[in-house]
């Protein structure tokens, strides 16, 4: 049985207690600095409210996972390093969270993940090592994208601790109710696949009357992705940001050698990162793109739709084909597009963006295809104790066509120019 | 090539038609052994798997590039399983345009998929089930990198979830020899 020593008001989950050494941890200036990090980036850019911190979502999981462990019968141990695990899940976001691990994965290769930070920083700070002494390295295994113990899935699965709190909150601080599903409902039925050998591996299931409300899960997390994640106009502010930091970097505003993973400084450099932090060093140099980009920013100065589609309804298959599977936002293909735009419109390039929105959601995917990439399909444990898969039960299996949008983004005096001749710059640039 | 090109690839090999999720993934698997493709697999029911490749069937499908057919048991939500769902992939006229831009682009690399496709037809007649141990078979010699006796094998398999038996592991070793790869 954990003593609480302090107790942390929450706005969803009311009281959340924490014990004498996650205080210590939760004192560590790497947790500390996700105060200084908004959950969604830009996205308060079109829903206000939406200042929440990866600190609060932070405790949350924490809050979630216990929830879970408990109703997963694991032991006291386990759950010590389970809540540990919580607290530093996201310890390694750079500032405005997945905006800048895209320039982290550009930088360092395509594999470079936030989450790796995060295991460097449990082994190399100081600070939280002291504090988590002998349980660093099973934290970090808890942590760890290679295991799938049922430790892990409840920090990372298709139905984890990160997703249950992070959809309700998103959703609490927009002020959207479309994140809400019936969390009572889903650990009352949560339950471990039944080991009948011992190295069989185990599996988070829900119960076959639990089924509606992972359905409800499920749906809570598709109309997030679509009404909030992949809000247009949320994404052109997402887009101009990392546009004004990959400009920055080109431009030497940013110095790319202390964002590289294997600079001995860079645990230091990227810890002394925060979102108003990286923004007072790109408007260091006032005259510069990037500042320029921050400024629009600030003023809500947003760049526009000068073009769009619906990949799938192209009816070119080589356009369809290349945009579909081959496309990759700041990447060559991209930078191409842009610049042919830019040429025809007499605009700089590093205002024309080009980009794709994919909505990875598992109702526009049958499993097995996972709903990310290495997890596990939704299992439902059926009355007669037989494991099955979600989607042979399913009620919501979208068979339509995925929404994948292509967009060009420009500043609005622009629009008009881009809309003119997006097509046809398509037509001769693409494959 | 990526998982697209090389799905696109391997129905052209087969004639534009393969059958069963299984059997696409292990070709896949093959194709990456003999690197003609480039996917990660990781251990799964059936043997190694490819999310990735799954991925990449799926939206093939949705963006009108091939074609997926199911054929549902009799009484599902009763006695249908996984193991009774058969899905068949077929090449599209939309995927079919694509295939000698493909072979431009790719051609060693689509060689070598025609090569294991016309092994594994000879050998296999692309039963998902041989395929499946050979992939098995041959994951878990690469987890030790080095020819395993059948007992090890089995050992290894029962840590993964696999049951595999001695005729199955002497099955795979077969198509594997013919596939000219090894992972011990």
């Amino acid at each position: 049985m954990l003593t609480y020593e302090v107790h942390v008001r929450d706005p969803l989950y009311g009281y959340i207690g924490l014990t004498a050494d996650e205080v210590q941890l939760l004192d560590t200036a790497p947790i500390q600095r996700l105060r200084r990090i908004k959950q969604l980036a830009n996205a308060h850019l079109v829903y206000p409210s939406a200042c929440h911190t990866r600190f609060e979502h932070s405790l949350g999981v924490l809050h979630i996972a216990t929830l879970m462990a408990e109703h997963l019968g694991i032991g006291e141990d386990d759950l010590i390093n389970l809540r540990y695990a919580a607290m530093l899940h996201d310890v390694g976001h750079g500032p405005f969270s997945h905006v800048f691990e895209a320039s982290l994965k550009r930088i360092n290769g395509d594999e470079t993940t936030h989450e790796d930070i995060t295991t460097r920083i449990i082994g190399e700070d100081d600070e939280i090592s002291s504090i988590l002494g002998d349980a660093a390295g099973e934290v970090a295994a808890i942590l760890s994208e290679d295991q799938n113990g049922i430790l892990n899935q409840i920090m990372s699965g298709n139905l984890d601790a990160d997703k249950i709190d992070y959809l309700r909150r998103d959703s609490y601080h927009i002020g959207v109710n479309y994140g809400n599903f019936d969390l009572e409902r889903i650990l009352h039925t949560i339950q471990k696949t039944e080991k009948t050998r011992d190295w069989e591996p185990e599996h988070i299931v829900i119960h076959e009357k639990g089924m509606d409300a992972i359905e409800s899960f499920r749906l809570a997390r598709f109309l997030m992705h679509t009404q909030v994640y992949h809000h247009h106009t949320n994404v052109a502010a997402n887009r101009m940001l990392q546009r004004a930091v990959e400009v920055a970097i080109r431009d030497g505003i940013v110095d790319v050698e202390r964002i590289k993973l294997n600079n001995e400084d860079f645990l230091e450099y990227y810890l002394s990162l925060d979102d108003a932090r990286l923004i007072t060093q790109i408007l260091s140099e006032p005259g510069s793109t990037a500042a320029e980009l921050i400024r629009r920013l600030e003023m809500r100065d947003l760049f526009k739709r000068g073009y769009s589609m619906y990949v799938s309804q192209e009816e070119n298959y080589n356009i369809r084909y290349y945009l579909g599977t081959k496309f990759a936002a700041e990447g060559e293909s991209a930078r191409k597009i842009e610049k042919a735009v830019a040429e025809e419109c007499g605009c700089d390039p590093d205002y024309i963006i080009a980009d794709l929105v994919r909505i990875e959601n598992s109702l526009f995917k049958s499993s097995p295809v996972l709903t990310e990439k290495e997890k596990f399909p939704f299992l439902i444990k059926m009355r007669d104790g037989k494991i099955e898969e979600l989607e042979h039960y399913s009620t919501l299996a979208y068979t339509g066509e995925p929404r994948t949008i292509f967009y060009i983004f420009c500043p609005k005096e622009h629009r008009q120019s881009v809309q003119e001749h997006a097509r046809e710059i398509l037509d001769r640039t693409v494959w | 090539m990526d998982e697209f090109d090389g799905i696109l690839a391997m129905l052209n090999a087969a004639d534009g038609k393969i059958s069963g999720r299984t059997t696409i993934q292990k070709l896949g698997y093959f194709s990456t052994v003999r690197g003609a493709i480039k996917a990660r697999y990781r251990p799964h029911y059936y043997g190694p798997y490819s999310a990735e490749i799954a991925g990449a069937i799926q939206a093939l499908v949705s963006y009108g590039f091939i074609e997926e057919r199911v054929e549902i048991p009799e009484s599902p939500g009763h006695t249908s399983s996984l193991y009774m769902r058969r899905y068949t992939y077929t090449l599209t006229d939309d995927g079919r345009g694509l295939i000698q831009k493909l072979k431009e682009e790719h051609g060693p690399e689509i060689k070598e998929i025609e090569d294991i496709i016309n092994i594994c037809k000879k050998t296999a007649n692309l039963d998902s089930r041989i395929l499946s141990w050979a992939a098995k078979v041959h994951y878990i010699q690469t987890l030790e990198k080095r020819d395993l006796s059948h007992d090890e094998i089995q050992e290894i398999a029962r840590t993964l979830s696999w049951d595999i038996s001695d005729e199955q592991i002497r099955k795979g070793l077969d198509l594997l020899g013919d596939l000219r790869i090894s992972g011990g």
